[in-house]
């Protein structure tokens, strides 16, 4: 049953992201080639984006995902050390800290916030809707940084998925979104206009302000695909592997089946209902996910518990010794760290 | 002790962690190339579970090899879900919208309470004892470098979002400030208020969702040897 709840929030996590992405990609294609941005054309994009995402499934893994990731954020770094460069270069960085800082003094209220006492109703279309779109995500995403993960502590994988990529994000959103907040208050350009108007064309709105947009766009719109067809194809293992049952090597009709299910449900998405109908697949399906991940704690907890009581009796010795063997020895120690030969200090007249 | 002895010392620390080194290269170099996301029990800490042989119940039949329940339950709510949409477009829009409007006003304190619940638990689990608890036991070495780690747990998770909102959500949030901040539109404490409000939907929390529902499926993957499933999860509680 609750595989059936991973499986379902996947492809609708999926969906919500390939609706969101496809009208970005038609965006910028519109501002390149002048084509059109109607829903008819998203859907062929959407059947593109599929076809790539499908050969990359059947390459599996290490062909597929690793190399793609790996290509993606050397792009992803090109194209913001060029916004960087090109963009107002001090007003980010400063921008940048004066940010991180309001956020770390801000965040317990902020976190905490629900709009108990006031009759506005902006939490809904932000907050709540990006908890519900992380919860949704996180059976997949979860599953596949967890495929990956073998060999590093807990500490060593909470903090690198917790620290570094909020880091990350954190200056990706000052360089892009700072300049963006910078063109608007210095009134170099009406971005706000054009985010208003349609909100897939952010990106390629701001670009204009700089030189060589068409190349930029062409960057962007590759990336928003590649980035799409990562995400699609680490969603398309885990939903294969969950539908055949943990098996090592399912057969590849089964994977492309499923790969195209989610181009399908993205498209009728778009068809019958915009991005509300994403919003709400995204939402709804992460509701039932936050209790499981709640208890999830629990059951965590007691694990962790018994794996520590685990270490103590069996492993803790044997690393202990691994490491620090030669030091002991040099103080004429034992690997259980009590004096070596008990024995000869008890009876001395034995020598 | 004499300044020789400490030398000895040292080099013999020195030399283990060489070796410690030596052993993680060689495990990423030695990577068996795996297709699916199935991990290999090495372990089989409940026997009655390493007994089974992963998808033992399975239908194989032209060209699928599928695990019934769980294939035809998602694939025939999905079918009525598209079916529905498509038939009624016009009511489709509507329903979506009461729905989307009834979660959020009953259950958004839920979302709100449950992702603080994620961060502070994910930062005892680092912080605490438990943090030196390594995935896969206390020998188990990493199987890709830290930076390809790194490329592509950023790129499952959140690739496609950074580009679409990196410039739509601050400039929305500059144009209607969170009503928290009290701040007037289109200013200078906006864009703070914008940066610091897409800050926090981009931050910790997302990632404290995934590193907690990230380890917890690691774990009882590598060191239980249970399926690398939610199931699986709730083992040591349901059984």
């Amino acid at each position: 049953m609750i595989d059936v709840l991973t499986v379902l929030a996947t492809l609708f996590g999926l969906a919500t992201s390939l609706g969101l992405g496809v009208g970005q990609a038609a965006a910028g294609l519109n501002f390149l080639f002048g084509t059109p941005t109607g829903t008819g054309f998203q859907v062929l994009l959407i059947a593109i984006i599929t076809g790539l995402a499908t050969m990359s499934v059947v390459a599996g893994l290490d062909a597929g995902v690793k190399r793609l990731s790996q290509i993606n954020i050397n792009l992803a770094v090109i194209f913001m050390l060029f916004i960087i460069v090109v963009g107002p270069t001090l007003f980010i960085f400063s921008v940048f800290t004066q940010g991180l800082g309001e956020y770390l003094s801000v965040l317990p209220q902020l976190s905490f916030w629900n709009e108990a006492f006031s009759d506005t109703t902006w939490q809904q279309g932000w907050t709540i809707f990006y908890w519900g779109w992380w919860i949704s995500w996180s059976p997949f995403v979860g599953m596949f940084i967890a495929r990956i993960s073998k060999g590093r502590s807990v500490r060593e994988l909470i903090l690198g998925v917790m620290a570094f990529p909020t880091l990350l994000s954190a200056l990706w959103m000052s360089v892009f979104g700072g300049t963006a907040i910078n063109l608007q208050l210095e009134g170099v350009r009406d971005v706000a206009t054009a985010v208003n108007d349609n909100v897939a064309t952010a990106l390629f709105d701001m670009l204009q302000a700089f030189p060589l947009t068409q190349l930029t766009s062409l960057l962007g719109i590759i990336l928003v695909v590649s980035f799409f067809v990562t995400s699609s194809d680490s969603g398309s293992l885990v939903v294969d592997h969950l539908t055949s049952g943990g098996k090592l090597d399912s057969p590849k009709p089964q994977r492309v089946f499923w790969a195209i299910m989610e181009g399908l449900i993205a498209a009728v998405l778009l068809i019958g209902g915009g991005l509300t109908a994403l919003q709400t697949a995204a939402i709804t399906t992460g509701l039932p996910f936050a209790v499981v991940l709640l208890v999830m704690c629990g059951s965590l907890y007691v694990a962790f518990h018994e794996e520590l009581d685990l270490l103590e009796s069996h492993y803790d010795a044997a690393l202990f010794r691994s490491r620090h063997g030669a030091l002991l020895a040099h103080h004429g120690l034992g690997d259980d760290g009590h004096p070596l030969e008990p024995a000869d200090t008890a009876n001395p007249s034995e020598e | 002790m004499a300044d020789e002895d400490l030398t000895e010392v040292t080099e013999a620390y020195e030399d283990w962690e060489a070796e410690e080194r030596r052993r993680r290269r060689e495990a990423i170099y030695d990577r068996r190339p795996f297709e699916g996301l199935q991990v290999d029990p090495e372990i089989d800490f409940y026997p009655e579970v390493a007994d089974r042989e992963p998808g033992d119940t399975n239908m194989v039949k032209w060209g699928f090899d599928i695990h019934p329940q769980v294939t035809f339950w998602s694939a025939g709510i999905l079918v009525v879900f598209v079916a529905w949409t498509l038939i009624f477009q016009d009511t489709a829009g509507e329903v979506f919208n009461e729905v989307l409007s009834f979660v959020g006003n009953s259950f958004g304190w839920l979302y709100i309470l449950a992702a603080n619940v994620f961060v502070v638990v994910g930062f005892f689990f680092a912080f605490s004892r438990y943090g030196k608890i390594r995935i896969g036991g206390p020998e188990a070495q990493p199987e890709f470098t830290t930076a390809a780690w790194y490329a592509m747990l950023i790129s499952a998770g959140m690739g496609i979002g950074l580009m679409f909102w990196s410039v739509a959500e601050p400039i929305f949030h500059l144009a209607g400030p969170p009503p928290l901040f009290g701040v007037e539109p289109m200013t200078g404490d906006a864009g703070e208020a914008a940066l610091a409000t897409t800050f926090f939907h981009w931050g910790l929390h997302p990632w404290g969702i995934y590193a907690l529902v990230s380890l917890a499926l690691a774990f009882f993957a590598y060191n239980r040897g249970l399926p690398l499933t939610f199931r699986s999860v709730f083992y040591p509680i349901l059984g």
